[in-house]
């Protein structure tokens, strides 16, 4: 509660600091950079954010977190744009994004699909910014508890949770699966530093980049389909834009989605590692668990856009959370955001809170403010976006090879990835033949290596005893859940047919 | 007979005259260096140290010259695709690596069939190091390295001791520590110190080996104690922590550190020239103060002392492999 009475004068000192005329200045600068680099292939935010460091080492150092901070969770939102208009998601928590965001597009209601994004975005980020400041510590300290026994555990009720993912046959998704698992292998062994399944090429022994798989599977395979089925003859793959702005409908399916995306998001986003990733699949999941009509999800149903993307934006939120109370960097961005305060001559950690409060409470007053800045800039760019649809493909599509192929080779700097990349756009080719989806695979390429990483680190410190998983109480809650997530998936198949075989009441999916 | 030998003469004539002219030209290329942009390679993603320091250095010796210093990053395998890179690039002065201890020594020794090696390259400077010292969870009962080493003693194979990866600087810096006590504990490996010393303040694992910049943030708030200092002398920013020698622990000092070098055959006259350029950045007071913020003991020197310096680092290494204290692949 002491933290309730405190938060009033921290968020006043916060908001005082955030709307100085320079610091609004340096938040719009770093949303403004976020959009382009989230939009455009080339350089990541990873790479912004280093090239532009820098530049900030003679700015104030809240003007300086404030701009960095931008360009983080500007890009991350903007992500979302490309995976929507064009299916080419740029980061592993875009690939949700894909499934129905994506099909929305091809049916004329790209319109609707980014602004449910950027609203449902808006409001996670809100949330994000009243829990650091409400919770932060405590949440970080409920972190620190995760080791890798939970997160192994935690891994492998995602990856069962992904088998919801795919609409069709479940033989297929655990095949895909399998797959994904597979070529998560490729790359280096944790334990002993050896290279496995590289073959002697140095390109291959950091593993395959998810760019890669994603871009290959999803972007290349739809332009392949696209084209073979006339696509650049009949010029307009899109269907006829019917409304511009989401319809009343569209929100009333929407606002539940966002809420809950935004507690998994929350509670994902504060774990180190594939956090936004995680967050975003296991809305996508409970999403399509909890509708009346899951048939819908996979060709266009607006709950798969408004949660996911709500999930995703909450978890890179509350990303800073462990990063600013603990010092701790969970991914190489927040390790950047860390090396930009260490720079400016702060350790971060706890008592920058109480040394340094407007440096604190003004970064998240400015996440809030910046937030505000990236619906504001984004709506207006949707009525650009579906434009830029209703160019004829055969123009359209050369343009996003293109894109992608430089998106692809900037991320390592190397030609190689390009061809893998097309290798990978012939087997997405043959999935779309053979109705598998990639989204299973792709989450279980993600998942798979930081499941084995965790599985091994676990034994090696209990010295191969496996009881650790059960005796470990969150480790053992998350597989208890895994538990119950498959008899969800099983029972309501069993008492289907059950119901066939009796045929006494009308089906009842609400389980 | 006299014709042959007027032609011996000649050509011997001829020869040193080519030699000299050489050597003219090879002044001359080093007056007109840097004639164009300069490629830096580092061989790890935007933000790691390497880059940073890359970037402020590069910075420096652009103003200076007048033709940029472009950072090119080149990540993956632990720096060997970059290193690869520049140990095959043209010896002209124009390709030049960040070296630090991954992909200079660890990478090249720790493999069968290395796809270079150390005498690829041709040190230009050394730029500076960061001492490791030895973090712990506050928990874990010695309260400094000698109390450690009898700890690991009488509890053997019971001490977790993280890593930022098989092979990596923090992995080597425990090799030397169990090879210089004899003691024995279980080494586990991360992706990453960070990682890792987050596994440490959560109590998951004992201690790990890290640099002072990279726990600072920890050891302030308490959340984990420094138990030593692998270094020659005491760090400034940890004056109460004692250095391993003090402890009693001789020959084990690690650390990581950061260089400039060129690809082997690079004209000498262009290495005097970037050493100096660097030497003279390096005792700028900004440049200073920004290593020092990264935790970096400064370093500078002639190409020669670099040269001996990574020789006499690769030769511990090579000794630890040879007593069987780190595996090659």
């Amino acid at each position: 509660m002491e933290e309730l009475a405190l938060l009033f004068p921290n968020l006043t000192l916060g908001f005082s600091t955030a709307v100085s005329p320079a610091n609004l200045f340096y938040c719009f600068a770093g949303v403004f950079v976020g959009t382009l680099i989230g939009v455009l292939p080339g350089i990541g935010p990873l790479a912004a954010i280093a090239m532009l460091l820098p530049l900030t080492f003679n700015l104030p150092p809240v003007g300086a977190l404030i701009m960095l901070a931008g360009i983080y969770y500007g890009a991350q939102y903007a992500g979302s744009t490309t995976a929507i208009l064009v299916k080419l998601p740029r980061e592993s928590a875009s690939v949700v994004t894909c499934m129905d965001g994506y099909e929305m597009a091809k049916k004329g209601r790209a319109g609707p699909a980014l602004a449910v994004a950027a609203l449902g975005s808006f409001f996670a980020g809100t949330v994000g910014v009243v829990l650091i400041a409400l919770f932060g510590p405590p949440i970080a300290e409920l972190a620190l508890k995760f080791g890798s026994a939970e997160y192994f555990s935690l891994v492998v009720m995602g990856l069962i949770a992904s088998a919801v993912l795919a609409h069709g046959s479940l033989i297929k998704a655990l095949g895909m699966i399998l797959l994904g698992l597979l070529f998560g292998i490729v790359g280096t062994d944790v334990n002993s530093g050896m290279s496995r399944f590289a073959f002697g090429v140095t390109g291959l022994t950091d593993g395959i980049s998810f760019v890669v798989i994603a871009m290959g599977l999803f972007g290349f395979a739809e332009i392949v389909s696209n084209l073979e089925r006339g696509g650049a003859k009949r010029d307009l793959l899109f269907g006829r834009i019917k409304h511009l702005w989401p319809t009343l409908d569209d929100f009333r399916r929407s606002w539940k989605p966002a809420i809950r995306g935004t507690a998994i998001g929350a509670f994902f986003g504060t774990l180190p590692g594939a956090g936004p990733t995680i967050a975003a699949f296991s809305s996508y999941a409970l999403e399509k668990k909890v509708a009346k009509d899951p048939s819908r999800f996979g060709s266009g149903a607006i709950e798969g856009v408004a949660g996911p993307e709500s999930a995703n934006n909450a978890a890179a939120q509350c990303a800073f959370i462990p990063t600013l109370t603990l010092g701790i960097a969970g991914s190489g961005t927040m390790a950047l955001m860390l090396g930009a305060l260490t720079i400016q001559g702060i350790a971060p950690g706890l008592q920058v809170m109480t040394q340094r409060p407007e440096l604190f409470w003004g970064l998240i007053a400015s996440m809030w403010i910046g937030n505000g800045m990236l619906v504001l800039l984004n709506l207006p760019l949707i009525g650009l976006w579906v434009k830029l649809l209703t160019v004829p493909y055969r123009m359209l599509f050369p343009a996003i090879m293109m894109f992608m192929a430089i998106g692809v080779y900037s991320v390592n700097n190397q030609s190689l990835d390009i061809y893998i990349t097309l290798m990978f756009g012939v087997l997405g080719y043959v999935f779309v033949k053979l109705k598998c989806e990639p989204a299973p695979l792709i989450l279980a390429f993600v998942l798979g290596p930081l499941m084995e990483e965790n599985l091994r680190r676990a034994l090696l410190i209990s010295r191969g005893d496996p009881t650790v998983f059960m005796t470990r109480p969150i480790s053992a809650g998350f597989l208890v859940a895994t538990l119950a997530l498959l008899l969800i998936m099983v029972v309501p198949a069993v008492r289907k047919k059950r119901q066939e075989a009796l045929e006494d009441q009308p089906h009842d999916t609400t389980a | 007979m006299h014709i042959e030998r007027h032609v011996r003469h000649l050509a011997a004539g001829l020869v040193l005259a080519a030699a000299a002219a050489g050597f003219a030209h090879a002044q001359e290329k080093a007056s007109a260096y840097p004639g164009k942009s300069v490629r830096w390679v580092v061989p790890f993603p935007p933000g790691a140290s390497n880059d940073i320091i890359a970037r402020l250095i590069g910075q420096k010796l652009s103003e200076a010259w007048g033709q940029p210093f472009v950072v090119d990053n080149r990540p993956g395998a632990g720096g060997t695709v970059g290193a690869e890179t520049v140990a095959r690039a043209a010896p002209d002065g124009y390709t030049l690596i960040v070296s630090n201890p991954g992909p200079s020594i660890n990478n090249v020794l720790m493999r069968k069939k290395p796809s270079y090696l150390i005498t690829d390259f041709s040190p230009v400077v050394f730029i500076g190091y960061a001492p490791l010292i030895i973090v712990a969870h506050p928990g874990f009962p010695p309260r400094n390295a000698r109390e450690l080493v009898e700890y690991a003693k009488i509890n053997p194979g019971r001490v977790n001791w993280g890593s930022s990866g098989t092979g990596s600087s923090l992995h080597i810096g425990l090799a030397l520590f169990q090879s210089a006590t004899g003691v024995s504990v279980v080494h586990v490996p991360y992706k990453g110190a960070a990682p890792a010393l987050s596994d440490v303040v959560g109590g998951q694992i004992n201690l790990m080996y890290t640099t002072s910049v990279t726990g600072e943030a920890q050891i302030k708030a308490g959340r984990v104690k420094v138990l030593a200092v692998a270094d020659e002398k005491r760090q400034p920013v940890l004056p109460d922590v004692p250095t391993l020698a003090e402890l009693g622990i001789k020959g084990a000092e690690a650390k990581v550190w950061f260089g400039m070098s060129a690809p082997a055959k690079t004209p000498r006259p262009i290495i005097d020239k970037l050493n100096r350029e660097v030497n003279k950045a390096l005792g700028t007071a900004d440049v200073r103060q920004r290593l020092d913020a990264l935790g970096l003991v400064v370093g500078g020197g002639t190409p020669e002392q670099f040269n001996a310096f990574i020789k006499n680092e690769s030769e511990r290494l090579a000794k630890l492999i040879k007593i069987g204290a780190v595996q090659v692949e």
